[in-house]
């Protein structure tokens, strides 16, 4: 790729949205087409990256070399490998170096400097086998949600700019390979976002944005600190200080086993924790937040419940997937003993989030919070699959990711159709919508489906691996995370069969057919309608699709879901070598 | 029979049944109905003629070269190779591959073969239906997802092929879902299917993460040829899945049998099988009879290589599927529901051949599978004909005197009772009594398990002509049953033909040169079952056989002196018994077992976590912190002056400190 195409990637909606500010917002009509234009362009971008990644022979060894930096320490020793890279020194306080030189970020000026270390951050970007279909995802979702945005929608400029601010947002934190980068794109996507939460939506949307931002801006906390004590950490035990991503993750190689110190305490000895550990923690808590991991989940209900459904898409869709980006970009690669040290504990928190949210779930009688809590549920596979830290679990939790996205999306869309139809979200009220709209029960049964892992649907794929790479950790484990599935089934049928299946029922107990006709009177219509099936159906494809066919997403994720896997490995005397291809029986015993 | 030919009609045969849900499915009820009474059976026959086409082929060639292994489609592959520092992992790497060989023939006939039957039947009984392309749109589906789990070869395809199945079954039990107990049937008979997955999904683990190769290497695989050929005898010292008998094997023929019990409704997953009558009667003939629930019996006897090497799991097997044969036995006599008895009858002849494929008599099992399609479909089809002509009314009570008005239905269902009692000449007399002498030889706890199952007999007899005689014989006790009308020729020739099947198929095991203990039927399915470990001598079958027959008899005897003479009263057994009675009619009450101990916790749990958690220790841990800040902000506020350079000066402060700090640590 000869043109810096993550660069303009970002740049295509931050434009958008400028020009989107100059307009005046009496011409909803241009708005809107503008909105689409610029998003159907972003994600048009996330096509060629993607096809271009692909263009790519995963396991080819250009992949290493394939910079226009050549070899640098970043790339020798850096376990993860990045694609598309492009640079730009930002800042940095070290007067030996040469300004704006290429060589400027290599990290190497870095070594056995004596005196006060360099500040250096840089603009970097770059993207790998798991990012990459993040990124894809992105674009689609807020493609999708930028054709659901009516023009009838109240103040829709400020909305549709907003929207594009925190797509900038969002696909920076997806590239940047630069932690100072990393959390200005992290905190800049929250902002937007908060702001699309509190200015529309229901009347309980204040609340919920209050709860959200607080949750998250106190994750967000930890992790400043965290990442300018992974600075200083790393740094003092190795000599490299860096903001740069591929330096620090090849850095953690020099990291010496660290033995774990105890304390004792009323006789019993426990262990205590290093420095890593506590940055692991740091990290941890701001993502789990994101995801979000029980017990740190108490503001997506509200979130979910109150938003706008095209707020939603792209809400739920994408940014819940940015924590679970986080904890296999970051607590992986930085911390790989204190990953060891935690699977227990993230692993249980994977679990517990499943049967939680599952049993949560099954209790609403709301549809949307019942779509809120099976999220939960659902990203607790992607952690669980995660912290198993092989390559079925990790490769599971990558393909569950893009599922989550399109499934979650694909649900709200559903739920939002009946919202709109009969202002209502009560299972007790609605009921047997399958007569009044087929083609609508048709959609939601394959996104039902899909949401309670039906084989041959996208998210049998995921939760198969990730139950497969558990069952490999922890049976006893894998056990309990199964018990998710058949309440998945539940609650799923539950809701669907609560919509559309049974007598005819209608919101306020009055006459079902007047009511139906009411809704015809009100919106022209019952059954979806071209945009909903315009939005609906390329999901709904792309489920059956991944289901049927999902070797091209294993396929370009496999390598990098095997190098993050080594990158936890360090220091820690597990490693790949059980699994490796040719073995003598000997060697296997170990596992 | 060449892999290309074998590519091409694998791909017909499952191809066709695709197409003809996906045509159904895309134009939304759009496609006129003339056009899908074609195509809905249409593709299924012709399945069933590419199955032919395969069945001929793999005839022409010698009995010990009739398997063979086509891929379909690369499904996935997690294994990488080693480049960019990466080291060469063998991952999980799962095909559609295909497997032809003369147990999954054998399948794809019956499923192919009787489900094309009952698809032509259908046509009739759903004629008047405003969803009839919803219907054919999920028979077509429930065909390919039958298809697919009997024709995998890959362990991964074969629980893609089992949740397909059960997902088909959920939307044609639920598919009047304006009727509250139709939804409720469907949801209930889903969700156990979930519980089945997942032991499937377990014991594929085991199998993924433990199999072995002969060097002992980790195979990794989920390729069913290579499992077997691993597990097998004289493996088991540095390969397989460890010691014959080993915790390893047992926990996954154990598991498995949770899916197989799931699917082939047997105790304790039983529950929604009588539930799921609230469907047509078309699908219960063709998924609850004929297909899907005898698909346990089907992956017992394909891993029956793995249930070798687990005695203790097998013997779990056996005897499971004798007590529920047993217990559904009794269940069917009280009941009055005409579709539930014979789903009750189901549930006991299945457990007979779980019980088959248990002690090891695999191909004994699946020639009862085989006859038990034939007449249970037959009874089913001919109870749809009675069901239809009676306005969906389904309680014997209300029926009587049917045999003057429907002639041909009565003498077709009666040769279907006559095939299930084991009466001989029909179907089910040899393969019943196969069945049952050859678990007189190889059971465990021998002779008890055959005692029971011979007592079977006397059960099935009684109840399968119980409604026989109520339903047929007599006056009519009813309007409707007054004013009933033979069914019209769509709906009966199907009947007829499977009554032609269920008289005759029996005899395809029968080797007219005398008793040999292998038989045409069984020597097809040799090469894969192999033969049973020990036949009875001629005696002991004799002997055997003669009491099963006698037994048989007896309980239409029963029938006879109940029902026709009345010289037993019919309140003997509720009066003289009446906890039996209760027990049989209330169904042994699993079902309020279940509700009290898993649905009723889990609701319950479910609502706590509502309104209890959530609101209370979530939200309240998050209020907690909320007004800690809030007081602390509140001692604070004091610090917030409002003039800017007091701020400055604060902050100024402070990014001395830091930087005294930072300096003092680095030097």
């Amino acid at each position: 790729m000869n043109w810096p195409i993550l660069a303009v990637l970002l740049l295509v909606p931050l434009a958008g949205g400028l020009v989107l500010v100059g307009l005046p917002g009496t011409r909803p009509r241009m708005i809107r087409g503008i909105l689409i234009a610029v998003t159907a362009l972003t994600f048009g971008l996330t096509c060629v990256l993607l096809v271009a990644y692909l263009a790519v022979p995963p396991s080819s060894a250009s992949r290493l070399t394939g910079t226009a930096n050549g070899q640098s320490l970043s790339q020798v020793h850096s376990p993860v490998t990045f694609q598309f890279q492009e640079q730009v020194a930002w800042l940095h306080t070290s007067s030996s170096l040469s300004q704006f030189h290429p060589a400027f970020n290599e990290g190497n000026n870095a070594f056995n400097q004596s005196g006060p270390p360099p500040i250096n951050f840089s603009f970097h970007l770059g993207v790998d086998g798991l990012s990459v279909w993040l990124i894809a995802l992105a674009g689609l979702l807020f493609l999708v949600a930028a054709v659901m945005l009516s023009r009838k929608e109240a103040r829709l400029k400020p909305f549709a700019v907003l929207m594009l601010l925190s797509e900038v947002g969002v696909l920076g934190v997806l590239t940047s390979l630069d932690l100072v980068l990393f959390y200005f794109f992290w905190e800049a996507a929250l902002v937007p976002l908060y702001f699309l939460m509190i200015g529309w939506g229901d009347e309980q949307r204040g609340r919920a944005a209050l709860k959200f931002i607080i949750y998250t801006v106190a994750g967000s906390l930890f992790m400043l600190l965290a990442i300018i004590g992974v600075y200083f950490v790393t740094g003092a035990q190795t000599g490299v200080y860096t903001f740069d991503v591929p330096t620090l993750i090849a850095a953690q190689s020099f990291v010496a086993t660290t033995h774990q110190t105890t304390f004792s305490l009323f006789g019993h000895s426990f262990p205590a924790l290093n420095p890593q550990d506590w940055l692991f923690l740091a990290f941890a808590l701001a993502f789990a937040i994101k995801v979000p991991l029980f017990p740190f989940h108490s503001w997506l209900p509200d979130a979910y419940t109150s938003g706008r459904t095209p707020f939603l898409v792209f809400f739920a869709g994408i940014v819940s997937k940015l924590g679970a980006f986080g904890f296999i970009r970051y607590n992986l690669t930085l911390f790989p003993q204190a990953s060891h040290f935690f699977q227990p504990l993230m692993m249980g928190l994977g679990v517990a989030s499943i049967l939680y949210g599952a049993l949560a779930a099954l209790a609403q009688t709301d549809v949307k919070r019942t779509v809120a809590y099976a999220s939960i549920s659902h990203l607790g596979f992607v952690v669980l699959g995660i912290f198993t830290l092989n390559v079925e679990g990790l490769n599971g939790s990558i393909i569950q990711m893009v599922n989550h996205g399109i499934v979650i999306a694909a649900l709200f869309i559903c739920v939002g159709v009946f919202e709109a139809r009969f202002a209502t979200r009560s299972l007790r009220e609605l009921g047997g919508m399958a007569k009044a709209m087929p083609v609508m029960a048709g959609m939601f049964l394959v996104v039902a489906l899909a949401g309670l892992g039906m084989p041959l649907l996208n998210s049998f794929v995921g939760e198969f691996l990730i139950l497969l790479g558990a069952f490999q950790v922890s049976p006893a484990w894998a056990v309990v995370a199964a018990l998710g599935v058949i309440l998945a089934c539940w609650y799923m049928l539950r809701m669907y069969q609560g919509l559309t299946q049974g007598p005819l029922l209608a919101p306020g107990g009055g006459e079902p057919d007047s009511v139906v006709a009411q809704a015809v009177r009100r919106i022209g219509r019952i059954d979806l309608g071209p945009v909903e099936i315009v939005v609906l159906a390329p999901l709904v494809a792309l489920m059956i699709f991944i289901g049927v066919y999902p070797g091209p997403i294993i396929h370009y994720s496999r390598f990098s879901a095997a190098q993050y896997v080594q990158a936890a490995d360090r220091g820690t005397g597990v490693g790949a070598a059980g699994r490796a291809v040719s073995t003598v029986p000997g060697q296997e015993t170990a596992r | 029979m060449n892999a290309t030919l074998i590519f091409v009609l694998a791909a017909i045969i499952l191809g066709l049944p695709t197409a003809g849900f996906l045509v159904n499915a895309l134009t939304a009820g759009r496609l006129p109905k003339r056009v899908v009474a074609w195509m809905g059976p249409g593709v299924v026959l012709g399945a069933f003629v590419a199955t032919l086409v395969t069945f001929v082929a793999m005839l022409e060639r010698p009995a010990s070269d009739r398997g063979i292994t086509v891929v379909l489609w690369h499904w996935l592959n997690t294994s990488v190779g080693s480049a960019g520092g990466v080291t060469a992992q063998s991952g999980f790497n799962a095909n559609f591959s295909v497997r032809i060989d003369p147990l999954s023939v054998l399948m794809m006939l019956v499923i192919t073969g009787i489900g094309g039957i009952i698809h032509v039947y259908s046509v009739g009984y759903v004629a008047d239906d405003p969803s009839f392309n919803r219907f054919f749109a999920y028979m077509n589906l429930f065909i390919t997802s039958m298809l697919v789990l009997v024709m995998s070869n890959s362990l991964v395809f074969l629980i893609i092929g089992w949740s397909m199945v059960a997902f088909a079954s959920y939307a044609l039990i639920a598919f009047w879902y304006e009727r509250k107990s139709a939804v409720q049937a469907g949801r209930k008979a889903f969700i156990t299917q979930v519980i089945g997955d997942v032991g499937l999904y377990l014991g594929a683990f085991l199998i993924f993460l433990n199999l072995r190769g002969p060097n002992g290497q980790l195979l990794h695989t989920v390729d069913l040829q290579t499992i077997f050929a691993n597990v097998g005898p004289g493996n088991h010292f540095h390969g397989g899945l460890g010691p014959v008998g080993g915790g390893l094997v047992t926990a996954i023929g154990i598991l498995l049998f949770i899916g197989a019990a799931a699917k082939s409704a047997q105790w304790p997953l039983h529950t929604w099988l009588p539930d799921a009558m609230e469907g047509p009667t078309p699908v219960s003939a063709l998924i609850h009879a004929a297909t899907m629930v005898t698909a346990g019996v089907y992956l017992v006897a394909r891993f029956h290589p793995i249930y070798q090497q687990a005695p203790v799991a097998a013997g779990v097997v056996a005897c499971v599927g004798i007590g529920t044969a047993f217990m559904a036995g009794v269940i069917g006599c009280t009941q009055y529901d005409i579709k539930r008895v014979i789903a009750y009858s189901t549930m006991s002849q299945i457990g007979l051949m779980i019980f088959a494929v248990g002690v090891g008599a695999y191909s004994a099992g699946m020639f009862q599978f085989f006859t038990h399609a034939c007449f249970k479909a037959l009874l089913f089809l001919a109870a749809g004909n009675v069901i239809h002509s009676l306005h969906d009314d389904q309680d014997i009570r209300v029926m009587g005197g049917l045999s003057r008005r429907m002639k041909w239905t009565f003498v077709c269902f009666t040769v279907g009772a006559l095939a299930l009692s084991g009466i001989p000449i029909f179907a089910g007399f040899f393969s019943k009594e196969e069945l049952l002498s050859n678990g007189l030889a190889l059971g465990p706890a021998v002779p008890w398990l055959w005692v029971i199952g011979v007592s079977v007999n006397v059960l099935t007899s009684f109840y399968i002509f119980r409604v026989v005689w109520i339903a047929f014989r007599g006056e009519p006790r009813s309007e409707n049953a007054q004013h009933a009308h033979e069914a019209p020729p769509i709906m009966l020739i199907p009947v007829a033909v499977l009554a032609g099947l269920a008289t005759v198929v029996g005899f395809l095991n029968i080797d007219f040169a005398g008793f040999a203990p292998i038989t045409v039927f069984s020597s097809f399915l040799q090469p894969v079952l192999g033969v049973p470990r020990a036949t009875p001598s001629d005696l002991v079958g004799g002997l055997a056989l003669l009491v099963g027959v006698i037994l048989s008899v007896g309980g239409v005897g029963i029938v006879w002196a109940v029902y026709g003479r009345g010289v037993i009263s019919r309140e003997l057994i509720p009066q003289r018994l009446p906890w039996l009675y209760q027990l049989s009619f209330n169904k042994f009450y699993w079902d309020e077992i279940y509700a009290l101990a898993f649905y009723r916790p889990v609701v319950a749990g479910a609502r706590f976590v509502r309104r209890a958690v959530e609101p209370e220790v979530i939200d309240g841990a998050v209020a907690g912190v909320r007004d800690a800040v809030a007081t602390l902000a509140d001692d604070f506020r004091t610090f917030q002056t409002g003039f800017l350079k007091d701020y400055a000066l604060v902050f100024f402060f402070f990014a001395l400190v830091g930087l005294v700090v930072l300096g003092l640590k680095l030097t």
